[in-house]
C-alpha cells in the first residue's frame, strides 16, 4: 500500500474510533476513549507480535467481516481487564468476578458487537462506493482465550495467502480517565486489501 | 533465522529453526503446521514454522511454504550432521481458530501437504497433534526429541 493509502485509512478508523467510542459510552453509561494506536504494514513474521502479549493467553471476541470490507475484526484483551470491564457493564464488583461466566463472557461479546459494527458501519460509510452491492455482514461474535502470537497468525492468514506484509489497525481503550489492556485489531483478508486501493480512490475525505 | 534466548529458541512465522545436546526450540502455532525433523543418535532437531502449502514459485522465505521449507530443513540438517541422516517427523497445528471462510481450510491443507511431502522423502511421521479450533505452543527437546503440545485450558500432551 502506499504511504497516502495507510493515510487514508488512518482517516477513516479515526472516524470510525470516533463512532466506536460514542456508542461505547452510551453501553458503558461512562466516558469512553478509543486511541488509534497504529495502522501499519508489517512483515508477517513480525506482525505475531503486535498484541505484546508473548507467549500468554489472551482473550479474544472475534467478528467476520463479508462483502464490501472482509476481514477480521478482534478485540484482544487480558483476563485482568476484561473481567474488570466485564464488572462495570454488569453492575458489580470486579472482586465479585474472579473466573470468565456466562454473564461476563456475553458483557464482552455485546462490547466486540458494539464496537465491531460501529468500526465496520463507519468503513462502510465512508468506502460506499458505487456498485458495492455486496454489502457488509458481520458474524456473530465469538469469543475464546488463545495463546497470543497463535491467535494473531491465524488472524492475518487471509493476507498470508496473498502478501507478505500484512495490514493491521490496532486501538487502546480509556473509560474515564483508566486505560484498558483492551485492543481491536482489524485484519482485513486479501480480497480487501486488493480491493482498497479502488476504494480509497473513491473516498474524500469529509 | 529464528531468536534464541538461554537456550530456548522461538521459532516464528516462517522461520526455521535448529537445535542440539540441552536446548529446546519452541514455537506458538494456529494454522500453522509444526513441522519436527529429529535424530536421537546426532540429538539434533530442526523445527520450520510452515505458513501456507504451496510455494507456487515464490522462495522468500524459504521456510514459509512447505514445499520449499521441508527440503531447506532436510538439507540444513544433513549439512548439521555431516552425513545424510534418517530423520522422523513430528508435527502439530493446523487449527481453524476464528470463523472466515478464505483461511477455513488451510490449517488441514498445510497438514495434508507436509504429510505428502515428507512421505516423498521417505520421512516417517511418529507422532502428530493437528485441527481442531485451538491455538498450540510446542515445545521441543533435542536432548530426546519429545514434544509437548499446550493449549490454553487444557492439560499439557506430550507427543512420544
Amino acid at each position: 500500500m502506499t504511504e497516502q493509502e495507510i493515510s487514508q485509512l488512518q482517516t477513516l478508523f479515526q472516524q470510525g474510533s470516533k463512532k466506536a467510542a460514542e456508542a461505547m459510552s452510551v453501553w458503558c453509561g461512562r466516558a469512553f476513549r478509543i486511541h488509534l494506536d497504529a495502522l501499519r504494514c508489517v512483515p508477517l513474521e513480525e506482525a505475531t507480535q503486535v498484541l505484546h502479549a508473548g507467549d500468554d493467553p489472551l482473550c479474544f471476541c472475534s467478528v467476520a467481516a463479508e462483502g464490501v470490507i472482509s476481514g477480521q475484526m478482534v478485540l484482544a484483551f487480558d483476563d485482568v481487564s476484561g473481567l474488570k470491564l466485564a464488572a462495570l457493564l454488569t453492575d458489580r464488583a470486579a472482586e465479585q468476578i474472579v473466573a470468565w461466566d456466562e454473564l461476563s463472557t456475553a458483557a464482552m461479546l455485546e462490547t466486540a458487537n458494539i464496537l465491531c459494527c460501529a468500526y465496520l458501519n463507519a468503513l462502510f460509510e465512508a468506502l460506499d462506493a458505487p456498485g458495492s452491492a455486496a454489502g457488509l455482514m458481520p458474524s456473530p461474535p465469538r469469543f475464546s482465550r488463545e495463546y497470543a502470537e497463535s491467535a494473531v497468525e491465524f488472524l492475518v492468514m487471509g493476507q498470508a495467502l496473498e502478501f507478505d506484509q500484512v495490514l493491521i489497525a490496532c486501538t487502546r481503550f480509556m473509560i474515564e480517565d483508566s486505560f484498558l489492556n483492551c485492543s481491536l485489531l482489524f485484519v482485513p483478508d486479501s480480497q480487501t486489501m486488493a480491493a482498497l486501493p479502488g476504494l480509497l480512490s473513491a473516498f474524500t475525505e469529509s | 533465522m529464528s531468536g534464541a534466548v538461554s537456550g530456548r529458541t522461538n521459532v516464528r512465522m516462517g522461520q526455521i529453526g535448529f537445535a542440539s545436546g540441552e536446548q529446546t526450540l519452541c514455537t506458538l502455532l494456529g494454522s500453522c503446521v509444526g513441522l519436527m525433523l529429529y535424530s536421537r543418535p546426532h540429538r539434533l532437531v530442526g523445527l520450520a514454522h510452515i505458513v501456507l502449502p504451496d510455494s507456487a514459485g515464490k522462495q522468500v522465505p524459504l521456510g514459509k511454504f512447505a514445499d520449499t521449507a521441508i527440503p531447506e530443513l532436510i538439507s540444513q540438517l544433513n549439512k548439521r550432521a555431516g552425513q545424510e541422516v534418517r530423520w522422523v517427523a513430528k508435527m502439530a497445528g493446523g487449527a481453524s481458530m476464528f470463523q472466515t471462510a478464505q483461511t477455513m481450510n488451510i490449517g488441514m491443507r498445510n497438514v495434508d501437504r507436509c504429510r505428502e511431502l515428507l512421505r516423498q522423502f521417505g520421512i516417517p511421521v511418529v507422532a502428530t497433534h493437528c485441527g481442531g479450533q485451538a491455538g498450540r505452543r510446542m515445545t521441543i527437546s533435542a536432548r530426546d526429541g519429545s514434544v509437548q503440545i499446550e493449549i490454553v485450558g487444557q492439560a499439557t500432551i506430550e507427543l512420544k
